[in-house]
């Protein structure tokens, strides 16, 4: 990577919660706004992700401590705030970026209580990406308001495709509820989204799916309700509460296309459940992300 | 006049020394009773909302109570400056930094700065718990201190005031 480039805000933003001396190292770099990731092994020099892959900087190998004070300054010196997402290995910093830790884990009667022993951190950039807008638009808000789930491998930017769509729907007029248990949708700041998500917007911020499925539906009478991430059965119990009760559900899950969702115990009891009509699947040629829309209704799913 | 005023003056020195020395026993106890108050809201706001230290911090430092308010007004500085340091080193260096100015004593102190190992780094439960920990020890430096001040507060001043006295006697 070249020196000395624009800086990027949100990149600038994410690096912030690394040492300072390291943060200082790294919003050297050039080509900040094409950063998708920093990642920082024990033992390696950082390295940063863009759409055409993974490439090392030439700075001094990070350290443990390091690792150790990133999560720290990370988790704003409370792990008590953070404890649960700890406890899924990753912390949402603010702005939406979200911080993935590996390292050895802590357990208590079988369950993961956090990670200690950090041995790499993966720090993803969350951006508002407007020029999605002109692929998408098209197919949002044309006729009656659809279910759709998002799907595509890790990193390629569902998300931020969700996060524009609410914004879309909302601009036009229609309440939205966004679940957002991560934080990684709006990242409230003292309330207000820092990503843009329209005028008729309401956010449940850290709250589980399920939980807020209920609440949401019942107190905000969203036309759509977007939610990030299916990936246990009680996300699928939360679209299952929002089912055929005059609401249209917005989602994402891990699957590199329908046929791919349809190999998962998880995704087909999800697909039985009849909410969903579409499926917009991202993929990525020649390091550029491609938009293609696949209907779900009647879509069998053999064993 | 002039061996009149001198005689004020020297009387006036011995009593202000150990009325001082009281009012330093009096601060230590205020500000023993205003930090076991800080972590009582500490506490409260770990295991009740799960608020970020941060965060504790800047309400502490918007306390009607001035010692609060210089001790986590400092301490809000100190993080706002994001030089790098750990939280344990800042928070162990603003009691350091602001002891004399609350009147805080060096047991209490010490008891306080204990809690830099540990504050923010432990889920909520642990962290009550040490802070309970911390507040139990804490109390009975506070009483201890009041002892001290119930005893040998009074005695300062007696001593200040008598020793004034004699001086402008022997010097008249």
């Amino acid at each position: 990577m070249q020196m000395e480039g624009k800086q990027d805000r949100a990149y600038m933003q994410a690096i912030a919660c690394l040492p300072p001396p390291r943060a200082a190292e790294l919003a050297l770099l050039d080509g900040q706004q094409q950063i998708e990731e920093v990642r920082l092994r024990v033992g390696w020099p950082p390295s940063v992700r863009t759409a055409s892959g993974e490439q090392q900087t030439v700075f001094a190998p990070v350290t443990a401590q390091e690792l150790r004070e990133t999560l720290s300054r990370a988790t704003r010196y409370s792990v008590h705030s953070y404890a649960e997402s700890l406890r899924h290995g990753f912390v949402t910093l603010g702005g939406g970026h979200r911080l993935g830790l590996c390292g050895t884990v802590a357990e208590e009667s079988g369950q993961v209580i956090g990670v200690r022993g950090l041995s790499s951190v993966n720090l993803r950039v969350a951006r508002q990406i407007t020029e999605v807008d002109e692929v998408i638009r098209p197919w949002i808000g044309a006729g009656a308001m659809q279910s759709v789930l998002v799907l595509s491998p890790p990193g390629f930017g569902k998300t931020t495709l969700l996060r524009e769509w609410v914004r879309l729907v909302s601009e036009a007029g229609h309440p939205v509820a966004v679940a957002d248990e991560r934080g990684e949708i709006a990242a409230l700041l003292d309330g207000a989204p820092q990503f843009a998500l329209g005028r008729c917007t309401d956010v449940l911020e850290n709250c589980a799916k399920k939980q807020a499925a209920f609440m949401l539906l019942k107190t905000m009478s969203p036309e759509l309700i977007a939610f990030d991430e299916i990936t246990a059965p009680e996300d699928v119990e939360a679209v299952s509460l929002c089912a055929h009760c005059g609401t249209a559900v917005l989602a994402s899950a891990h699957a590199a296309d329908v046929d791919d969702l349809c190999r998962r115990p998880l995704y087909r009891a999800l697909l039985e459940l009849h909410v969903f009509e579409r499926a917009v699947v991202i993929t990525r040629e020649n390091g550029k992300r491609c938009y293609r829309i696949q209907e779900l209704e009647g879509k069998p799913c053999s064993n | 006049m002039l061996k009149l005023m001198g005689s004020v003056m020297i009387f006036g020195a011995c009593a202000a020394l150990g009325l001082s020395a009281r009012q330093g026993l009096r601060r230590r106890v205020a500000a023993a009773d205003a930090m076991l108050l800080a972590l009582q809201l500490m506490s409260g706001e770990i295991s009740g909302r799960r608020t970020p230290v941060p965060e504790i911090v800047g309400q502490l430092a918007e306390s009607e109570n001035a010692a609060i308010r210089t001790l986590f007004g400092h301490l809000r500085r100190r993080l706002r400056e994001e030089n790098g340091l750990s939280f344990g080193y800042l928070w162990r260096a603003s009691l350091r930094d602001c002891r004399d100015q609350i009147g805080l004593g060096q047991p209490e102190c010490e008891i306080l700065s204990e809690a830099a190992a540990w504050l923010g780094r432990y889920d909520a439960a642990e962290q009550v718990a040490g802070l309970e920990q911390i507040a139990r020890r804490l109390a009975a430096a506070r009483d201890t201190a009041a002892g001290e001040l119930q005893n040998k507060g009074n005695l300062y001043r007696t001593c200040g005031i008598a020793l004034g006295i004699l001086v402008v006697l022997v010097l008249i």
